[in-house]
């Protein structure tokens, strides 16, 4: 396969040479390789160039789809090891080859991004130690509208459980959608988990994720070109429930930015600027 | 003890060659007063003291298969789950009566009780436990709505959630101190969790290569596990770690084995050695395998068979204060039992077992239809924990899917055009009121916008009745 370095119509780009469907179904068996726990994997595969018995994984992007986060996340954290987790082959494909076609252009960068084909629904555990990761990921993640197929949200009480088991306490987890009724169920089962609570608002609307989550997806992008809006937040990794701020106001962050009355003072000084990735 | 483990080859039994009712899920109560066994959807109880089977109200019995026995640590109650989605509490007291039915709305697979038996955990078929309470019948609020779509999100909002795995959960176990939770599901995975937060996982055995069977703790040591499965080996555990301190293979003695681990116990009180009886699935014998309980390992060279002549064994406990190897078969002749028993010390038959008498006596094979009795074996197989048990099917899936037409996952361009015109003609129709130009697919992303679409569509459709 010869990759066409120039694209006539950006639409094209990517169909004629991985034709990939919107949606898997995380319940199904499928036939792909899965270690049988985190000491048995072998990580020399993904990242050649690192001392994998000195370094370890720390941020994963769950759904990474065409893995314009990860590419961010190169330069962002040069000294820290990102995997994207996909469950869509032709898609991890893409992502291989563009990572592949990056560390050849430029010799020495991005050996600190790789990508994954799994279902991180089953098989996270089966991957990272206990307390392993620092950030966690979930961009755009698939709606499910219907009711019948609410079980299939990557966030539920029950799946949140075994992200805490991964996270390190103190990590941070941060999750986006244009969808407004998905990210109120992301928010609140984040918020009602005994493990997990909202960072300080401040904390997030300084962290040096966030125009990332925002604008470095395929995604993300396609919002913008529609004019659509995004919601997103970022959650923290607690160990004692007991501790937990109840007085606490969770509050919601929106792109483009939604003038809150209770917050007139900050409206005017944070603006999130949008980074090229390119 | 002298006796040489001597391999017999296994003789693989077809299911459809069954002639009689096996029984299966024999469960006695500590002071060995009782023996429980199901007899397909039916309980049935062997008293000790009376030297009979009791006889229980049919008109009580479950309507589904009993998926969990288990006597309450007083011995004055037994509980039983089904899939008929019901918990019933008998009084052993009281000749077996049903004193209470629990509608939990969720096809049970496993149950386990508490430390003080007031509550009860529950695994559904998608993997979710839930408690529920023998006590007081208030915290067990149970909505049933006519909506079958939102099953899921009620069972998230159900208050009697506890933790749940995405795959089904074959076994839930107590650890001996009760301050964790060991629950081993079909996706290779025992997990292991703080209780009762549950919430927080304390950590994962990861090891086994297919579905786990069954898992049991070891008496002696609180800080051992073993595990049996779907790959043929049985694996011995420090849970609290994750750890895997060994690995037996038994693939060499049965091709393709599936290892179900069955009782832990000690011949007697002096001996640091424990006994795992384990069995393999159609393999016509039954498997002690001897364990060192300070060293904390098997000892793999002592393993010792007791060879079954025309039948494999189902499911195995230990009565009589240990003293009796009690075990159900699978019967493929008229003329084999459903029960026999064994002394536990020297693995000699006990034919004269008056329990195994009693069982052997009835006969229930002409009750069932072929269909209820293929439905009793496949429960006890545990087909349901099987990945790609039709394979075949998946690789037709698969075919058919590369026929399908792939969708973009971008919205382009033309997609817009496409939207923008619907939006044109939807302003044409209804000029005087305003409309959200963007495109649909759009303003169904926002929880007004979705309303908004809802409205139109009754719209329409009275328009369309008018018409």
């Amino acid at each position: 396969m010869v990759y066409q370095k120039q694209e006539p119509k950006k639409k094209k780009a990517i169909k004629p040479y991985h034709r990939i469907k919107a949606h898997a179904n995380p319940a199904s068996d499928y036939n792909f390789y899965y270690p049988t726990g985190p000491e048995s994997y072998d990580w020399t595969k993904n990242y050649p160039q690192q001392a994998m018995n000195e370094k370890k994984v720390e941020i994963a992007d769950v759904g990474c789809g065409y893995g314009g986060l990860l590419i961010s996340l190169s330069s962002l954290f040069p000294e820290r090891l990102s995997v994207g987790m996909e469950l869509r082959d032709k898609v991890v494909q893409y992502v291989e080859e563009r990572i592949d076609k990056l560390r050849e252009k430029h010799v020495g960068q991005f050996q600190n991004i790789s990508v994954i084909r799994t279902n991180a629904m089953k098989y996270l555990p089966n991957y990272f130690e206990k307390g392993q990761l620092q950030k966690i990921f979930f961009l755009f993640p698939d709606p499910h509208f219907k009711k019948a197929t609410h079980k299939r949200r990557i966030i539920s009480p029950t799946l949140l459980s075994e992200y805490a088991y991964i996270l390190a306490p103190g990590a941070y987890a941060y999750f986006i959608s244009d969808v407004e009724e998905l990210y109120l169920w992301m928010f609140e089962h984040f918020k009602n988990h005994p493990l997990f609570e909202q960072v300080e608002r401040d904390i997030a609307e300084n962290d040096s994720c966030i125009p990332l989550i925002v604008n470095s997806t395929e995604e993300g992008r396609k919002v913008n070109r529609i004019d659509g809006k995004k919601w997103f937040a970022v959650f923290r990794r607690i160990t004692d429930p007991s501790k937990k701020d109840l007085t606490f106001k969770n509050y919601t962050l929106t792109s483009p930015k939604e003038i809150d009355s209770t917050t007139t003072t900050t409206t005017s000084t944070a603006t999130i600027t949008e980074v090229e990735s390119k | 003890m002298s006796t040489t483990a001597v391999f017999i080859p296994p003789q693989i039994m077809v299911t459809s060659n069954v002639e009689k009712v096996p029984i299966s899920i024999i469960t006695h109560s500590s002071d060995s007063n009782f023996i429980a066994y199901r007899l397909n959807n039916k309980l049935n109880i062997f008293d000790n003291k009376l030297n009979k089977l009791g006889e229980l109200e049919s008109g009580s019995q479950h309507t589904g298969i009993i998926r969990s026995i288990e006597f309450t640590k007083n011995n004055q109650s037994l509980i039983t789950s089904s899939s008929d989605k019901f918990l019933k509490i008998w009084d052993t007291t009281n000749n077996f009566k049903n004193i209470k039915s629990i509608n939990t709305n969720k096809k049970i697979i496993c149950s386990i009780l508490n430390k003080d038996d007031s509550e009860i955990l529950v695994s559904d078929k998608c993997g979710d436990v839930f408690k529920y309470s023998l006590i007081d019948d208030s915290k067990n609020k149970i909505e049933v709505s006519g909506d079958k779509s939102a099953k899921h999100d009620e069972k998230e909002s159900d208050k009697n959630l506890v933790f749940g795995h995405y795959s089904s959960i074959v076994d839930i176990k107590f650890s001996p101190c009760f301050n964790y939770l060991l629950s081993a599901d079909r996706d290779e995975k025992i997990r292991v969790s703080h209780y009762p937060n549950c919430f927080d996982i304390e950590s994962f055995c990861l090891g086994h290569t297919k579905y786990v069977t069954e898992i049991l703790l070891v008496p002696g040591r609180d800080d051992l596990l073993i595990s049996g499965s779907g790959d043929g080996t049985i694996k011995l555990w420090n849970w609290k770690q994750g750890k895997c301190l060994q690995t037996v293979d038994f693939n060499s003695k049965h091709e393709n084995a599936i290892t179900i681990p069955q009782v832990v116990f000690k011949v007697d009180a002096t001996t640091t050695t424990n006994q795992l009886i384990f069995s393999i699935e159609n393999s016509n014998n039954i498997y002690i395998l001897p364990m060192n309980v300070e060293k904390g390992e098997f000892n793999q060279s002592e393993l010792k068979t007791i060879p079954l002549t025309q039948s494999s064994p189902i499911s195995i406990d230990l009565i009589d204060n240990g003293k009796t190897i009690l075990a159900s078969l699978l019967p493929t002749t008229k003329e084999v039992d459903v029960a026999i028993a064994f002394d536990s010390t020297t693995l000699s038959q006990q034919s004269d077992n008056k329990v195994v008498i009693a069982i052997n006596s009835v006969d229930a094979s002409t009750t069932l239809k072929p269909a209820e009795l293929k439905s009793v074996l496949e429960s006890i197989e545990k087909k349901q924990y099987r990945k790609h048990v039709s394979y075949s099917k998946q690789m037709m899936n698969s075919t058919d899917n590369k026929n399908k037409e792939d969708d973009d996952l971008s919205l382009d361009e033309q997609d817009i055009d496409d939207t923008t015109d619907i939006n044109n003609n939807n302003k044409n129709k209804n000029q005087e009121t305003i409309q959200d130009s963007r495109p649909l697919k759009l303003r169904k992303m926002t929880i007004e916008g979705d309303k908004e679409i809802q409205k139109e569509l009754e719209e329409k459709e009275s328009k369309k009745q008018e018409e």
